[in-house]
């Protein structure tokens, strides 16, 4: 087998409704695929390039129009090759990603404005079952490295809003528990509204449990986008989310919450996590109800970051969550036409992994310009600004690798190194069979201070994917018309008239 | 037995007939009303006969296949459908600058006097203008900006840039290296051997003229100004040759045909695009020798500002939702065309069409009777 066969070729697999699919990384799509089309692939392919008349006489036992078929398909896909585009060459320098930030980063800037919190959520990242990243303090920003941190952030949007008018600046309050440090979120929108013409959008993080009349009450007048780490029904919420003397705290949070949803505020979410013992039939019941706030985002218990969270739970407990898992999917789809649209937390379950698989992934392109392998970000994309000031990547990330502080700004170099560094680690990459679905980002990989190899961390990854490439396919083959409907960007205008 | 097409081809249906436009060899397969039913059920999943002959027709053309199941095909495309919607900079790709409105000759076919070319926007025009001209440290300023956006195609053009040509020539040259492509347009009789020697190297030179003869060039874009009756042999015009048509106040709309011109070509990358910007004011904007922003050359009266007292960043910043509604001004939201199965690949000029209608989303110039079934 020669080289073009490896990257013209890749996964095959086929569902269990009986049809075969191949994988072709090279241009980030799922085509058709069959026995005979593979037998084909290998003829043309092998060491000894061969015409069509050769194939068919070599195949004589399958059916002449077949291979003539394939032969010809295969000879035209060949030619999507053209329409490739090539990546950043690596190693780069401070200009390339100034030019890439400068233009396209700077989307937020998040300010840790305390490590203290007044949870001990049993899943949070900064408690003592994650290796790699801090621990709760009672440490608080400052107003004057707040402010610092402001106008670097603004003074780089100004600066730089010739290469993108129309960004739009965020600033994101974040903890621990940001409402135990409200008086500085609220000196600092007094200090942009007095220094800065800015349309500023503002971004909270928080447990919920502070969210009193009166701050909720501020945070609306100020158009503040509130994402609430509400988990679910009470005996859900209450088994993750719990205060430092382990008592629940779900009654708190939906009496704050209360208020709000009453008043018809729209900018509030919710953040659910959930693992291996949550119910999911629960948990998509309890956020159907209207006094929920909608999911933002829903994420399983982080595995990274030196994650010993699961060391808890027994094969039995993750064999059970698998069929549970399967039971709701089940559930979803044989009642998709009653859905409830806009509301149901399995849409997210069953329906987003499908839509970013087929129509969110780069086709042709490499996924990121800068950073061509895995989906992470690039480094000053979005600031996130610990309580004293440093720069780190965001606030998912060790902060291990810092990238500037508020006296100095972005460091571009330790940026470019990072980038190095990253890209250096990925030694599986260049021959994996997934790259143009890889999720993965800096989060997956870094350890205290470095990163682990992706050839480790990836090692069973393409046998994942492939079983998750199974079950997206043969969903697709059933619902192929509801599937494509979430393919909300062109799909209207492409479809008009299909209508019986 | 099932049949669907393969990734590479996109089946658009207009509102009688549909099309399949295959995106690897960028060819076009036109549709009976009958063949359009018969695709619509196979790209709907449904259960199909295998001894039809118009799908067999399509698998020996490596268009489809049959499949003993229910199949999900994905459709080959460009990069991804939501990632650009993420805080992303405006995608303005294509600026026309006039950097002047003077012209001492009065050309029969000129904008000035009122009369309507299909390509007037890469012609040269004089247009009637009192206020005072930006000057060359100003025009300088605007190519730095266009530059700091990402523009990547300019198209120079005026009047008559011959006119103050060192000026011209300075601006070319303070252009140089930062675009990708640059054009500029000069009258065939403005030329000279200097002119030519000037741009050598330096730009894509387009040369308006009104006679055939003039066009003795192989390495130049030329622009031809005709009347679509005077135009005989269609089928030997040069490669390098644009038909400028001249399009009259009063059209026969019986003998539109006249001015039909064959589709352009296309690929994956314009056929996308075409799904969601239209297909010529998408991503551009002219700026006038006054420094009034247009979003189109010819459509004097879409000003979004001027850059005398603004930068090109203020006008995204404060009318980008306006900017936007004419780059995604496709031609689903134009009558006519938002029925029929070749919107993706069609030419469209709103100004010659407002013009000529009186409306934004009118459709004159196109004898297709879509609405009707008719082609």
């Amino acid at each position: 087998m020669n080289n073009k066969f490896k990257r013209v070729c890749m996964m095959e697999f086929e569902t269990t409704n009986g049809n075969m699919y191949m994988w072709n990384d090279e241009v980030g799509i799922f085509v058709p695929f069959s026995d005979t089309m593979k037998a084909v692939r290998d003829e043309i392919y092998g060491e000894n390039a061969t015409s069509l008349e050769k194939v068919i006489k070599k195949l004589d036992f399958s059916d002449k129009g077949e291979i003539t078929y394939c032969y010809n398909w295969l000879k035209k896909w060949e030619k999507v090759k053209n329409q490739f585009h090539n990546s950043q060459n690596h190693p780069l320098n401070s200009m390339d990603i100034k030019k890439f930030i400068r233009r396209e980063g700077l989307k937020q800037l998040t300010l840790c404005i305390t490590e203290d919190c007044n949870f001990r959520c049993k899943f949070c990242i900064y408690s003592d079952d994650y290796d790699y990243t801090r621990v709760h303090s009672g440490r608080k920003m400052s107003l004057s490295i707040a402010k610092k941190a402001i106008d670097y952030y603004l003074t780089l949007i100004k600066n730089n809003s010739k290469y993108n008018p129309i960004r739009k600046p965020a600033i994101g309050f974040y903890g621990g528990e940001p409402l135990l440090n409200f008086n500085l979120i609220k000196k600092c929108v007094q200090y942009v509204d007095s220094n800065y013409e800015n349309k500023m959008l503002y971004a909270l993080t928080t447990n919920g449990s502070l969210l009193d009349k009166q701050k909720s009450k501020w945070l609306m007048e100020n158009d503040f986008i509130i994402s609430v780490s509400l988990n679910g029904p009470e005996n859900e919420h209450d088994r993750l989310r719990v205060y430092k003397d382990g008592n629940g705290s779900y009654r708190d949070v939906m009496e704050n919450i209360g208020p709000i949803m009453e008043y018809g505020y729209e900018n509030i979410a919710s953040l659910p996590v959930y693992d291996l013992k949550t119910d999911l039939f629960e948990l998509n019941n309890f956020f159907n109800e209207k006094n929920v706030p909608y999911v933002g985002m829903l994420s399983e218990v982080s595995r990274y970051q030196g994650s010993k969270y699961y060391d808890q739970f027994t094969e039995e407990d993750r064999l059970k969550f698998i069929e549970h898992l399967k039971n709701a999917k089940k559930s979803y789809w044989e009642n998709i036409e009653n859905r409830n649209s806009g509301k149901s937390i399995f849409d997210l379950f069953f329906i987003k992994p499908i839509r970013r698989m087929l129509f969110e992934k780069n086709m042709l392109y490499p996924q990121n310009n800068i950073l061509p392998f895995t989906s992470t970000c690039v480094p000053g994309n979005k600031i996130f600004v610990d309580v004293n000031g440093t720069f780190h990547i965001c606030e998912r990330v060790s902060f291990g690798h810092p990238i500037g502080n508020v006296d100095e700004g972005l460091n571009f170099a330790k940026i470019v190194k990072l980038i190095d560094d990253y890209f250096n680690h990925m030694d599986k990459c260049h021959e994996c069979e997934i790259q143009h679905q890889c999720s993965y980002c800096f989060q997956h990989f870094m350890t205290k201070n470095g990163f682990e190899y992706s050839s480790k961390i990836c090692e069973n990854r393409e046998i994942d994917m492939k079983e998750a490439f199974v079950s997206i396919l043969e969903t697709a083959e059933i619902f192929s018309e509801y599937i494509d409907d979430n393919n909300y960007f062109k799909q209207n205008n492409i479809n008009k008239y299909w209508g019986d | 037995m099932y049949f669907r097409l393969n990734p590479e081809c996109y089946f658009i249906k207009g509102m009688k007939q549909g099309a399949i436009f295959d995106m690897i060899d960028c060819k076009i397969y036109a549709l009976s009303p009958k063949e359009t039913e018969i695709l619509t059920s196979c790209e709907k999943n449904k259960i199909i006969d295998k001894e039809d002959d118009f799908l067999k027709e399509l698998r020996s053309r490596t268009l489809g296949t049959f499949y003993q199941n229910k199949q999900y095909i994905q459709k080959l495309r460009f990069g991804s459908f939501i990632e650009k919607e993420l805080n992303t900079p405006p995608e303005f790709y294509r600026a026309f600058l006039q950097i002047n409105d003077k012209c001492d000759k009065n050309c029969w076919f000129c904008g000035y006097n009122g009369l309507k070319r299909s390509l007037g926007c890469l012609g040269c025009n004089k247009w009637e203008n009192k206020d005072k001209p930006l000057d060359l440290k100003k025009w300088k300023e605007i190519i730095e900006e266009l530059y700091d956006l990402g523009c990547n195609e300019i198209f120079f053009n005026g009047g008559d840039l011959s006119i103050n040509w060192d000026e011209t020539m300075e601006i070319l040259e303070y252009s140089q290296g930062k675009f990708i492509n640059t054009y500029i347009t000069l009258h065939q009789h403005n030329l000279s051997e200097k002119i030519i020697k000037d741009l050598k190297n330096k730009t894509n030179l387009i040369i308006q003229t009104e006679d055939y003869n003039d066009i003795k060039f192989d390495n130049f874009l030329y622009l031809y100004v005709t009347k679509p009756e005077f135009l005989i042999n269609k089928e030997n015009i040069k490669e390098n040759v644009m038909i400028d048509f001249i399009i009259e106040d009063k059209i026969d709309l019986d003998n539109l045909a006249k001015y039909k011109k064959d589709f352009p070509q296309f690929n994956l990358q314009s056929f996308l695009n075409n799904i969601e910007y239209h297909p010529c004011l998408g991503h551009t904007l002219t700026i006038c020798s006054n420094g009034d922003v247009l979003s189109c050359p010819m459509m004097r009266d879409s000003n979004l500002g001027n850059l005398k007292n603004k930068t090109l960043s203020n006008i995204f910043r404060e009318k980008f939702d306006e900017i936007n509604k004419i780059w995604k001004l496709n031609l689903d939201n134009i009558e006519k065309c938002t029925c029929c199965e070749f919107r993706y690949i069609c030419q469209d000029c709103r100004a010659l069409e407002k013009k000529l209608t009186g409306r934004l989303d009118g459709k004159l110039l196109c004898n297709c009777r879509k609405e009707k079934g008719e082609v």
